[in-house]
């Protein structure tokens, strides 16, 4: 049966779309459809193609789990990260684990001189601080290193990284997968490959890196 | 009308402005020892000094006095719903000077003893006076009072001055003016009685005999003044017998005494007291300056741990605070409630909101989540509410001069963030990056102040070699098994040795050769051996 655009089905189906489009529903079976590429490049091909919206979500939070900072996290977000620099954007980091080496993030191509570095003092600190510039939206990404124990933070990390449409990276150790999270994408990342958890709208499934 | 003698006298003078007090002339000559005690016949009195209306300045004043009458028992958060009165030592026995109306209701009354009051009413709640507590909440008072007007003098024991002239045409007359600030008072829980006269003094008096209706002209202030009981003035209860035994109840009854006989009987100071009252004298007071920060402490009078209770008691800090706020134009981004607990312990809550703000409502839901996060809250014994800064409201809030144009100028979003996060974090704690061409890996980079404008991004002066993105602090030492570097697992160098030989100079040199090392699990760290002393290896950066 042909629905028109006219008629109620027509309305109805348009609105199908619609969720489907928007990743809150999860569709079984089915033909795939293909990613719509609203999200933030990543950089590698590979993980463009197995995320959803073919990117990092741009106005939620994403947590990226591994065993340190050494597994190569931050290697994963540099790519994407430095493509919103060209556009001008301010990177914030928040609680990073390590000094962040200007020289290195400059051969990524990123502007040391745009990266708004905070040492926050406690995890309830570095917790008020991403909050309040995902909200502001003056940055075009936050960068968090913390284990937020409580459901409650995730949560209102990711209402904050929707009002200031602002991508906010949560950097937690790996233990915290069997938690749930409210994140849009959990990511699981070891050198070389990355398993997805959880994407809104898409499926947990492992990539190869490089 | 007998008052108006001196008034007709002294309309018929020719006056002279902004002279100062004339020494009291003697009534009739004489020696004091054959004086009678009072003349019979109403010999020519003496021309008292000119009144005086105006100020320097050329404009009249204004005073609106607020006697806070129950200031000993609104100086503590009520909260325990029991009737409370305020007692201190007077020789040597405990008595009330302040209930409410609970116990006023049960017979209690000021001047009762301690016991004389428990008797009326078995579950009195009792409260010690401490002087302290009231002229702490008197300065608070006058902070808050600062929002309608720029003069505001304090008058302890429990008076504050308000100079009005200047504050009528703006709030609409003096009605709406004194109606916002007795609306204020009972909001912020303390009852008051207002008196409105030129002279400070003289609404001092108005507002002590509880007579609500203003005086504005000089000239007629003896008059008016002269209705009103002896007890209206703040003499001490001896004095008040004393000219009560003369024969004297009303205040006219001391105009119409000659001066130098009155004199004589009530000593020179409470002469220049009546002065200053009739607006013969000029009676300067000191303009209260609020600090640049609101403190404020409330003690509850009981131990409370149910936090509406807190939380109703909080209320009136708040409000003291966002008048004070308002006087200046001002909002704050944070706050802190300080809870003291009955154990000598504290508790400190701090909430911060995104812009600046002097919304009561905004800063009590935010008190009231932060309180949300305190449960169980210990018993406390009294509230403190700390103000942060105060700041520019930019653009947003209702100010009084303001006409709906927000600040064209005014900081970007992220000057806003920065300051923000400055407020809560201290100033270091928003920082940039900068790569400084220099070979030696600590000193490769700095950190720097944010830059604002976005300058010309300096072209990265890459050596071709490659960097971990995380640079450890200090380098670590790094365990050795067989003579080789060793971390979860034995260590392949993949890339090295990169020597690196700089500094000698200024005695901070490196002498290192750097390798990349593979651990077992894949991840790459940036490793160097010394190549001088012990040849130690250490670990300086992860590629992450």
């Amino acid at each position: 049966m042909a629905i028109s655009p006219e008629t109620p089905q027509g309305v109805q189906a348009a609105t199908l779309d619609t969720c489907l489009d928007g990743r809150h529903v999860w569709r079984l079976g089915g033909s795939r459809r293909e990613p719509v590429a609203t999200g933030l490049p990543t950089g590698f091909p590979g993980l463009d193609a197995a995320l959803p919206e073919a990117g990092w979500p741009r106005a939620a939070l994403s947590e990226f789990l591994s065993s340190g900072p050494e597994q190569g996290t931050l290697g994963l977000l540099l790519p994407a990260l430095a493509g919103l620099g060209r556009d001008g954007a301010w990177i914030a980091w928040v609680g990073p684990p390590h000094i962040p080496y200007a020289p290195a993030l400059a051969a990524a191509g990123l502007d040391p001189q745009r990266q708004l570095v905070i040492p926050a003092a406690g995890e309830s600190e570095a917790l008020w601080v991403a909050e309040q510039i995902a909200t502001s939206g003056a940055c075009g990404a936050v960068l968090l290193w913390a284990d937020p124990r409580r459901d409650v933070c995730l949560r209102r990390l990711q209402l904050a990284a929707q009002a200031g449409r602002t991508p906010v990276f949560l950097h937690r150790p790996d233990p915290a997968a069997e938690r749930p999270s409210p994140a849009a994408l959990r990511i699981k990342v070891a050198p070389g490959r990355a398993l997805i958890l959880k994407a809104r709208g898409g499926r947990p499934r492992r990539v190869a890196l490089d | 009308m007998a008052g108006a003698g001196p008034q007709r006298r002294s309309r018929g003078r020719p006056r002279g402005r902004g002279r100062a007090a004339q020494p009291p002339r003697l009534g009739s000559p004489g020696d004091g020892a054959s004086l009678p005690l009072f003349p019979e016949v109403e010999t020519p009195l003496p021309a008292p000094p000119e009144p005086r209306s105006r100020d320097p300045g050329g404009r009249s004043a204004l005073w609106l006095c607020l006697e806070l009458d129950r200031l000993p028992l609104d100086a503590v958060a009520q909260v325990v719903e029991r009737p409370t009165v305020v007692v201190e030592e007077r020789s040597g026995r405990r008595v009330v000077i302040c209930c409410d109306e609970r116990a006023a209701r049960a017979g209690v009354h000021a001047g009762l003893s301690r016991d004389g009051a428990w008797a009326l009413c078995p579950d009195l709640h009792v409260l010690e006076r401490e002087p302290q507590r009231e002229l702490a909440a008197l300065e608070r008072l006058a902070q808050w009072a600062h929002q309608y007007t720029a003069v505001v003098s304090l008058a302890p024991p429990d008076a504050l001055l308000l100079e009005v002239r200047g504050s009528l045409r703006l709030f609409g007359g003096l009605e709406v003016l004194r109606g916002r600030i007795e609306h204020g008072l009972t909001e912020l829980g303390y009852s008051a009685r207002s008196g409105v006269a030129p002279v400070p003094a003289a609404a001092q008096v108005l507002a002590g005999a509880g007579d609500a209706i203003p005086v504005f002209d000089v000239e007629a202030l003896s008059s008016r003044i002269g209705r009103l009981p002896l007890d209206a003035v703040s003499w001490s209860g001896r004095r008040r017998s004393q000219l009560r035994g003369m024969g004297l109840h009303r205040l006219r009854d001391l105009w119409r005494l000659p001066r130098a006989d009155l004199t004589r009987r009530i000593g020179p100071e409470a002469m220049a007291q009546l002065d200053r009252i009739r607006g013969y004298s000029p009676d300067p007071r000191e303009t209260y300056e609020p600090p640049g920060r609101y403190a404020g402490v409330l003690d509850l009078g009981a131990e409370v741990r149910d936090a509406t209770q807190l939380l109703a008691a909080a209320r009136r800090l708040v409000l003291e605070l966002c008048g004070a706020l308002r006087a200046r134009q001002c909002g704050v981004a944070t706050l802190a409630l300080q809870l003291a607990h009955a154990d000598r312990s504290s508790t400190r809550l701090e909430v911060g909101c995104a812009t600046p703000t002097r919304d009561p409502e905004r800063l009590m839901a935010l008190l009231d989540m932060r309180l949300e996060r305190e449960r169980p809250i210990p018993p406390c014994v009294s509230l403190g509410l700390d103000s942060g800064p105060m700041l520019d409201l930019a653009g947003g809030g209702r100010s009084l001069f303001e006409t709906g144009t927000a600040r064209l100028d005014g900081p970007g979003p992220m000057a806003e963030l920065m300051e923000r996060i400055r407020v809560r974090l201290g100033t270091a704690s928003v920082l940039s990056l900068e790569a400084v061409p220099e070979h030696r890996p600590e000193q490769a980079w700095r950190h720097r102040d944010p830059p604002l404008k976005a300058a010309a991004a300096d072209a990265p002066s890459t050596s071709g070699r490659a960097r971990p993105s995380w640079l450890l602090a200090s380098p670590e030492l790094m365990e050795l098994r067989d003579g080789r570097p060793w971390m979860q697992g034995p260590l392949v160098l993949s890339q090295g040795p990169e020597r690196i030989e700089s500094g000698w100079w200024d005695g901070d040199d490196v002498r290192r050769d750097y390798y990349i090392a593979q651990r077992t699990d894949g991840a790459r760290l940036w490793i160097y051996r010394e190549r001088g002393g012990q040849r130690r290896w250490f670990l300086h950066g992860l590629f992450g």
